[in-house]
C-alpha cells in the first residue's frame, strides 16, 4: 500500500471512530419526550401562522382576514406560551405532558395518574378547535428575552436572543439583542469572551447606532477582563473621540491612565 | 369515534408489516402522511411530526452538540424545514430519510452561523455512556468529536454537507450523491477535500497526530 493510500485509510479510520463518537452524543436524553412534544406542538402552531398569513396576504384588505388572522394569533400565542411555561414545572409534570392525548397520536411515555393526565388534557389546545395563532413577533421575541434576563433567568434569555437573532436576522430587534446578550455575557455570565463578540456583532450590523455608545464601553469592560490592555486603551480613547460627553468619561479617563 | 383516514389505514397497515418482520412493504408508509401534510392537514401534519420527530434528535445533537441550548428551537425549526421541503420531495428516499438528512442540514446551518458570530459552541453535556470508558478514552473521544464537529462548522458548505452525510448520517457516497444531485466523482472529490481538511487540522495540532495513530 503506498503511503497516500496509508494516509487514506487512516483518515477514513479516523473519521468512522470520530463519527461513532458522534453517536455517542446523540444517545436518547431523559425528558426527550416532553422535549418532543413542546417542539411538536410550537411546530404545528408556526405552521398554522404560516398559513394563516399567507390567507391573509391573499385577502389583503379584507376585515375578515384581518379578524381571522388576530383570532389565529391569540390562540396561537397562548399555545406557544403554554409549551414554554412547561419547560419551568417540575419534571413529572413534563412527563405527564408528554403523555396527555393529542388527537390520533402520542409519544410513547409512562402513563400518568388519570387525575393528572384529565387536568394536562383540561389545558391542552383542543387540535381541530380554534386553530393556534401567529408565532411571536420579533418585537415580542425581544420582549420575553429581556424580560427572562431581567427576572434572572439567563438559560432562557439566551435562548430567546438566539431565537430572535435566527428567526428575525434582518430586524432591529435583533441587532438591538446583540447588546443584551453581550451584557448578559459580561455581567451575569462572567463570559467577556463572548460578550465582546456580541459587542462586535452590533457595531458590525447597526447602522443608527443607537447603542454605540453603551457598546463602545462594553468593548472596553470586555477587553479589561480579557486582558488585552492595548485594545482596551484604544476602546476607551474611542469612546472619548466618539462621544466626549459621555457619562462614561470619568471612567475612561481614570482607566486610560491606569493603562498609562 | 375517530374517523379513520386513507394514510392512517396505510401507516397502520405499514406498521404491522414491520411488526411482522416481512419485506412485502410497496411504499413508504409516511409517503401518503407527508403528502397529506404538505397540502396543509393538520392532523397529518402532527401524525408525519410524531412519527419523524424522535429520529431528528440524534443528528441534531451530533451537529449541535449534545446539551445545546437552542436544540428545541433548531427542532422546530427542522420540521417546518420538512415541512416546506417537502414541496421538492419526490420521494428519491424515504421520508424518514429525508428528514434526518433536511435536519442535518439545519443543524449545520445553525453551527455555521454560531461559527461566524462567534457564539459559544460548547456546553456542558450529560452522556449516557452504554459502557462507561476510561477518562483517558472519554478526553480522546470528546477531542475526536470536538475537532469533527468545529471541521463540519467550518469546511465550505458542499463539502461539509457531504462529510456530514457521511458521518452523522452514515450515507454511501451513492446515497449522498443522490442527495445531493451531483455525480459520484463530485461526492468523492468533496469528501477528499473534506478529508484533506482533517489531515491539515491533524498537521497543526500534535495532539491529533496521536488521535490518529491511535485510530488506525
Amino acid at each position: 500500500m503506498s503511503r497516500l493510500e496509508d494516509d487514506e485509510a487512516r483518515l477514513d479510520a479516523l473519521l468512522d471512530v470520530a463519527a461513532r463518537d458522534l453517536a455517542v452524543d446523540g444517545s436518547p436524553h431523559a425528558g426527550d419526550e416532553a422535549l418532543l412534544a413542546r417542539g411538536i406542538d410550537a411546530t404545528i402552531a408556526r405552521a398554522l401562522a404560516s398559513q394563516a398569513r399567507d390567507v391573509a396576504r391573499r385577502k389583503r384588505g379584507t376585515y375578515g382576514a384581518v379578524a381571522a388572522a388576530v383570532v389565529v394569533a391569540s390562540a396561537s400565542f397562548a399555545l406557544i406560551e403554554g409549551a414554554r411555561s412547561e419547560r419551568q414545572t417540575s419534571e413529572p409534570h413534563r412527563t405527564a405532558v408528554a403523555t396527555a392525548p393529542r388527537a390520533s397520536t402520542e409519544i410513547t411515555a409512562t402513563a400518568p395518574p388519570e387525575s393528572t393526565r384529565a387536568a394536562e388534557a383540561s389545558q391542552a389546545p383542543p387540535l381541530n378547535g380554534t386553530p393556534p395563532s401567529l408565532e411571536p413577533t420579533a418585537a415580542q421575541l425581544f420582549a420575553q428575552a429581556n424580560e427572562a434576563r431581567r427576572r434572572g433567568d439567563e438559560a432562557l434569555a439566551l435562548r430567546q436572543y438566539g431565537a430572535l437573532q435566527r428567526r428575525f436576522p434582518r430586524a432591529p430587534e435583533a441587532s438591538l439583542s446583540h447588546v443584551a446578550l453581550a451584557r448578559l455575557y459580561l455581567d451575569r455570565l462572567g463570559d467577556p469572551a463572548h460578550a465582546l463578540a456580541e459587542f462586535d456583532q452590533y457595531l458590525a450590523g447597526s447602522r443608527e447606532g443607537a447603542l454605540d455608545e453603551e457598546t463602545l464601553v462594553g468593548r472596553a469592560l470586555a477587553l479589561q477582563r480579557l486582558g488585552r490592555a492595548a485594545e482596551e486603551k484604544d476602546a476607551w480613547q474611542k469612546l472619548l473621540a466618539v462621544f466626549p460627553n459621555s457619562l462614561s468619561t470619568g471612567r475612561a479617563r481614570a482607566r486610560l491612565l491606569e493603562l498609562h | 369515534m375517530m374517523r379513520s383516514t386513507p394514510w392512517q389505514t396505510q401507516l397502520g397497515n405499514a406498521g404491522l408489516l414491520l411488526r411482522l418482520g416481512t419485506n412485502e412493504m410497496p411504499v413508504d408508509p409516511l409517503a401518503e402522511v407527508a403528502r397529506h401534510a404538505h397540502r396543509g392537514d393538520v392532523e397529518a401534519q402532527r401524525v408525519l411530526f410524531v412519527a419523524v420527530a424522535p429520529a431528528l434528535l440524534p443528528p441534531l445533537r451530533m451537529v449541535l452538540g449534545p446539551a445545546h441550548p437552542d436544540l428545541e428551537d433548531v427542532l422546530q425549526e427542522a420540521l417546518l424545514a420538512l415541512l416546506h421541503g417537502l414541496a421538492r420531495f419526490r420521494g428519491e428516499s424515504s421520508v424518514l430519510h429525508f428528514a434526518r438528512r433536511v435536519a442535518t442540514m439545519r443543524a449545520l446551518d445553525v453551527r455555521r452561523r454560531e461559527r461566524a458570530t462567534g457564539r459559544k459552541l460548547e456546553h456542558a453535556r450529560e452522556i449516557h455512556w452504554p459502557d462507561p470508558p476510561t477518562p483517558r478514552e472519554v478526553v480522546i473521544a470528546d477531542r475526536r468529536r470536538r475537532h469533527l464537529r468545529d471541521l463540519l462548522a467550518e469546511l465550505p458548505e458542499a463539502q461539509s454537507d457531504a462529510l456530514a452525510m457521511r458521518a452523522v448520517l452514515g450515507h454511501s457516497i451513492d446515497e449522498i450523491a443522490e442527495a445531493l444531485d451531483v455525480p459520484i466523482n463530485t461526492v468523492r472529490s468533496r469528501l477528499r477535500l473534506a478529508k484533506a481538511a482533517l489531515r491539515e487540522r491533524i498537521e497543526t495540532d500534535p495532539s491529533l497526530g496521536e488521535l490518529l495513530e491511535e485510530s488506525s
